[in-house]
């Protein structure tokens, strides 16, 4: 096993705009829930 | 067999047509804020692929390696597939065998980071009937949202989807019944078969594959970490305080990680129904890691 610092720097950005993108995926969800369950009550 | 199903990605998407059968969105669409455990719990992906870096992987075998934290069995070959990694054998081996220890790894790994205190945190659960349309319209919106956002992994969510949307339109029960047990069944069985043919002893019985299982090992308890701690980041600022077992919940393990903390929360108050909120945080922790792996292929490509 090498270990690899450069490698593992350029993972960092990665990692945080993966979770951001998740996020903002699951924020947007969240907002159509929502407007759904507003739109469709009884 | 193996171009047939796997390196054409067939039988993965297969697989999620009857996953996305059987899963049911309505304890989520009547508590929607569960998505954010969904996301908080896919942690473990992302730093396992840091880590898996830092060991000298390549940074396709690295993203390869950390998808199996997504908890998904088709999320975990699409992607490793998608990178060619030759680690496919012992990343699916890693991927199945931990979801199959959930009900070890996560108490185990809650009990260490919460308090008896927190533990017993009482949460309620509100039976408000989600409207029909809004139960059919919801898996269209997110394929359309996660398109968007992730095009790679729109083959993935929307096979899920199509195979809940065959669920809920309410007319088509015997394929639905068919995709839920028969589908998923017969996929299963040819993905073992396909699977084992790249576990050849000279790729598999080496030291990498003990590192992957060990970063598998990593991506799994990170992933139950990261849903607890924000659980915990989320009870500085509210009133009505969450379960953090429930952020542990989002962990795409479904239905195995929802009923694993509903157990862990009876033991701790035999009155404490979490249930429906791990539920909800479970289904949503399906959109996830889906959305993780597109994530992954996206940032990744745009890295080589």
């Amino acid at each position: 096993m090498n270990i690899d610092i450069d490698a593992f720097l350029k993972t960092l950005p990665i990692d945080l705009y993966g979770m951001a993108g998740i996020f903002i995926v699951m924020a947007f969800i969240y907002i159509c829930i929502k407007l759904m369950n507003k739109a469709f009550e009884k | 067999m193996f171009n047939a199903g796997i390196s054409n990605e067939l039988f993965p998407l297969l697989l999620f047509i009857g996953i996305g059968a059987m899963i049911d969105f309505t304890p989520l669409m009547t508590n929607p804020k569960m998505l954010f455990f969904g996301a908080a719990a896919q942690f473990g992906i992302f730093f396992t692929f840091s880590l898996a870096s830092f060991f000298g992987f390549d940074i396709r075998d690295a993203a390869s390696i950390a998808i199996i934290g997504a908890a998904d069995g088709p999320t975990s070959i699409f992607v490793a597939n998608y990178f060619d990694s030759k680690y496919i054998g012992a990343i699916v081996v890693a991927a199945y065998s931990y979801m199959a220890l959930v009900p070890i790894i996560q108490p185990f790994v809650i009990k260490r980071i919460t308090t008896k205190k927190e533990r017993l945190i009482k949460m309620e659960y509100s039976r408000e009937a989600v409207p029909q349309i809004a139960k059919i319209l919801f898996p269209i919106v997110v394929t359309i949202i996660a398109g968007l956002v992730a095009p790679r992994s729109v083959a993935l969510i929307g096979l899920l989807i199509f195979g809940n949307l065959i669920r809920e339109c309410g007319v088509l029960n015997s394929l639905s019944e068919t995709a839920q047990k028969e589908l998923a069944n017969l996929i299963t069985i040819l993905l073992g078969i396909t699977i084992s043919t790249k576990m050849q002893a000279e790729y598999f019985l080496t030291k990498e594959t003990l590192m992957i299982l060990f970063l598998g090992l990593i991506a799994f308890i990170f992933d139950t970490v990261g849903g607890v701690l924000f659980a915990k980041i989320i009870n500085l600022f509210v009133k009505n305080k969450i379960n953090p077992m429930v952020g542990a919940a989002g962990i795409s393990a479904f239905p195995m990680s929802a009923r694993v903390i509903h157990k862990v929360g009876l033991k701790e108050d035999p009155h404490n129904f979490l249930l429906m909120h791990a539920i909800g945080a479970n289904v949503a922790g399906q959109i996830g890691s889906v959305m993780a792996g597109g994530m992954l292929i996206n940032l990744v490509e745009k890295l080589l």
